[in-house]
């Protein structure tokens, strides 16, 4: 396949997902505001600020709005990842299903003219939960129309790969709420931030099922980072991020090379004890790791599929496999 | 005979009560004939239009419109603001050739191919021709046209024409007669295959009481003959396209996807040591024939124009040291100029020792003194054409045109004569046509036809039994061009005569 058209469905996988994340953290953090007792505002604001780099001082909801939903030029901006992934979409649409396209025309024409007073108008909620429909129904009709084959992967890869790095991203907006001092456990604010962090990934309702309906901060942090069963926990992420790899996997070195990072990332994922890390106060630096390891995997995708590097090429990276180990 | 009675069909003339088609006045109609009978092989097509009626052919237009618009079967128009895709307009009435006029069309038009590759052969490598004072040098080497870069250049199996699309108009006599050589990177026969699928499906019975020769094995042509020119010995084919917002897009991915072959845009490729390769997900990929679909100018920004950025750095050394083929040529633009136009039976005598078999139109050169005066004089009865422009932009028909326009005419013509060429105004064939405008029912409209060839190594030569027939959908228009508000017409050739009494 084309390095091009790789890249380009790729792009697209990765564009819708990551409209769908942020209007999942846009969305929890509006619920919390309504309910907020303790918390000041702009901290819950400005840590999305922070971390998607919009640069704003003072942060309010409508702001991010105009940053993180209607710009047409920032790179997380939910309008910017949908228009460029219709423009994917046009450039490639023999390599997509007809009803793929068909649903990235349709919200295309839809999303042009939103403002803010509009998604005020049919609420936050409301706007928010129709980019979550738009990304699931899409990734739905990928996989129910499309032949299993390097387009359908390459799709996959996208979103994965952004899924995973989003979940850290998360994570990490979420830390700087959150209290794990001892004894501050249970108290209702901090029980709130923790739902609110099942919520942004569509885990609350599993979680209740899976455990019962006590929110406890390993539980929770078991759950988004190990879960193997959840379609949005880290690993199962990774885990089906590694499959879609193998199904592209030729015998160039930088491919097989990139196979193996994720594996040992599922490794170190699997030795990870969510009650030591609470205990110990080392979440902080765990998850700092974890997500420079998930942001790694992106470039070498890039590396290893779309720079057309000839088989028998030289390996990259200076000294094989030493910029791939997951940094601890 | 059943077909010797005037043709009831819908249509805006009447005669004794009834709707009767009739063509226009000193013109050639493809239906029928000066007195209304329909000639013997469109027999059977105006009964059935008869028994169909008006409404059943909207209907049956409708359908194939519809079938059209869906697929997504479009074009770009470059001067249109609002919304650039279009769909290239078919008339549900169909042309009809029968074998014996398709056999000397076929003849002509291998002659032609044969005879211009040969020139192009010999222009860039001995120039014979030009030596021997056959064609004018200054004609040749003042081309906007002629390649610099294939000066010396053996092409893969000495083909330079791997495909060609020749314009071709009927008089008013009935004969088919060559309007314009279409040498370089001739677009359309996507819509010919579509417009098949479409007929076939719109009007079946009628299909298959005409024994019509299929189109569908195009693509399997074009493979074979671009295969064939590569010494490789399983060659890698790809098309090359200027990428989704070109004119031509959709008939681009329409043959990749066809032939089975990548559709690549020029920054998938890159030369390395004078080898062509497609970037992929495995690592570069040897291509040996690329079947281009970008103008010379664009090709090669190291070679031709820097600021391309549709092309590929390196591909004309790649070329010019063997190493891939290039369909078609570099540099055919300067035969299928519409100056070197008129020089073609004269070249066909020369490589050939033949006499042509297809007549074309007299042409006027304005770079020729005497020729200029009579156009300046006579500029109401002919048609001005840029003698290097395509598409139907720049041409001015004499008779059509208000006085300013002439004087503007008249004024560029002398700034620059080496730049237009002028022809009689051709009184173009019509062929009955479903329009909206001027009352309901079947008009006449001006048509061409255009039918496309594939050149192979060996000299074998394919022409498609078909052609897109475009027609000029405006009444009183001569201009078919597709940017111009054409439209098209599918073009049945026959196995046989198309007996009119045969069930």
């Amino acid at each position: 396949m084309l390095s091009r058209i790789a890249r380009g469905l790729y792009q697209m996988g990765s564009l819708v997902e990551r409209a769908t994340n942020v209007a999942r953290i846009l969305e929890v953090n509006h619920k919390m505001n309504l309910e907020r007792a303790s918390v000041d505002e702009a901290n819950v604001w400005l840590a999305i600020s922070e971390s998607f780099g919009c640069g704003l001082a003072q942060p309010t909801e409508e702001a991010l709005y105009g940053e993180l939903v209607l710009s047409e030029r920032h790179p997380w901006s939910v309008k910017h990842c949908v228009e460029a992934a219709r423009d994917e979409g046009r450039a490639m649409r023999e390599h997509i299903s007809e009803e793929m396209w068909l649903h990235l025309n349709r919200i295309h024409l839809q999303l042009p003219s939103v403002t803010f007073d509009e998604i005020l108008r049919m609420g936050r909620s409301e706007f928010n939960r129709q980019v979550e429909v738009f990304a699931d129904a899409f990734h739905g009709l990928a996989d129910d129309t499309m032949i299993r084959g390097e387009s359908w992967s390459f799709l996959r890869i996208g979103k994965l790969v952004e899924r995973a790095t989003m979940i850290c991203r998360i994570l990490e907006i979420k830390r700087k709420t959150l209290s794990l001092a001892p004894g501050t456990e249970g108290a209702p604010l901090d029980v709130h931030q923790w739902q609110a962090l099942l919520r942004s990934l569509s885990g609350y309702e599993p979680y209740r099922r899976a455990y019962d309906a006590r929110i406890l901060p390993e539980r929770v942090l078991e759950f988004v980072l190990k879960r193997s069963d959840f379609p949005r926990s880290l690993t199962f992420t990774l885990v089906e991020l590694g499959e879609a790899l193998r199904h592209v996997a030729g015998s160039s070195v930088v491919q097989l090379r990139l196979q193996g990072y994720v594996e040992r990332l599922i490794d170190e994922l699997h030795l990870i004890d969510a009650r030591e890390l609470v205990r110990s106060g080392s979440f902080e630096g765990e998850l700092r790791s974890l997500e420079r390891s998930c942001r790694e995997i992106g470039p070498q995708v890039e590396l290893a599929y779309f720079t057309s590097l000839r088989p028998d090429s030289a390996p990259i990276a200076a000294a094989p496999g030493a910029a791939l180990v997951p940094q601890q | 005979m059943e077909s010797a009675t005037p043709v009831s069909i819908p249509s805006s003339a009447e005669s004794a009560g009834r709707p009767v088609y009739a063509g226009l006045p000193d013109h050639f109609d493809g239906m029928v004939g000066s007195d209304g009978r329909p000639h013997d092989c469109c027999a059977p097509l105006a009964r059935y239009l008869g028994a169909v009626g008006l409404d059943g052919l909207r209907a049956l237009q409708h359908d194939a419109e519809l079938s059209l618009l869906n697929q997504g079967i479009t074009f770009t128009v470059y001067a249109d603001d609002r919304g650039t895709e279009k769909i290239f307009p078919l008339d549900v009435v169909p042309r009809i050739i029968t074998a014996s006029r398709w056999a000397k069309l076929e003849e002509g038009l291998v002659q032609r191919l044969l005879a211009m590759n040969l020139f192009l052969r010999d222009l860039y490598g001995e120039q014979h021709i030009l030596r021997d004072g056959v064609v004018p040098t200054e004609l040749v080497v003042n081309s906007p046209h002629f390649c610099r870069a294939m000066v010396g250049v053996r092409a893969p199996g000495d083909v330079f024409v791997h495909v060609s699309g020749t314009d071709l108009i009927v008089d008013e006599n009935g004969e088919f007669f060559v309007l314009e050589d279409n040498l370089r990177v001739p677009s359309g026969v996507s819509y010919v295959l579509e417009n098949r699928i479409v007929m076939s499906r719109v009007l079946p019975d009628l299909m298959q009481h005409y024994r019509v020769r299929p189109v569908d094995r195009y693509p399997q042509l074009l493979l074979d003959s671009l295969r064939s020119v590569s010494t490789a010995d399983n060659p890698v084919v790809a098309v090359l396209t200027p990428g989704i917002y070109n004119a031509a897009y959709f008939e681009h991915s329409f043959l990749a996807a066809q032939m089975g072959v990548q559709l690549v845009e020029g920054r998938d490729l890159v030369v390395d040591d004078d080898v062509v390769y497609m970037k992929t997900t495995a690592g570069l990929r040897r291509v040996d024939v690329i079947y281009r679909r970008i103008d010379d100018d664009f090709l090669d920004p190291i070679a031709f124009r820097p600021d391309s950025v549709l092309g590929v750095p390196g591909v004309m050394n790649a070329y010019r040291a063997g190493n891939v083929a290039l369909a078609n040529a570099p540099g055919n633009g300067v035969a299928d100029d519409k100056a070197m136009y008129s020089y073609v039976p004269r070249i066909i005598r020369y490589y050939l020792d033949q006499e042509e078999i297809l007549p074309q139109i007299h042409t006027y050169l304005c770079r020729e003194p005497a020729d200029r005066s009579y156009v300046l004089e006579h500029l109401e009865e002919l048609v001005l054409k840029p003698s290097d422009g395509s598409g139907g932009y720049g041409l001015l028909v004499g008779s059509a045109a208000s006085r300013a326009q002439l004087e503007d005419a008249r004024a560029a013509v002398r700034a620059a004569p080496h730049r237009f060429i002028a022809q009689p105004i051709q009184k173009l064939s019509t062929l009955p046509t479903l329009c909206d405008e001027g009352g309901p029912g079947l008009a006449p409209r001006h048509v061409d036809l255009r039918p496309f060839a594939v050149y192979g190594a060996g000299d074998r030569i394919d022409v498609l039994p078909g052609g897109l027939t475009r027609v000029a959908l405006r009444e009183g228009s001569l201009i078919v061009n597709s940017s111009q508000g054409g439209g098209s017409k599918d073009t049945w050739v026959l196995h046989d005569e198309g007996s009119p009494t045969r069930a």
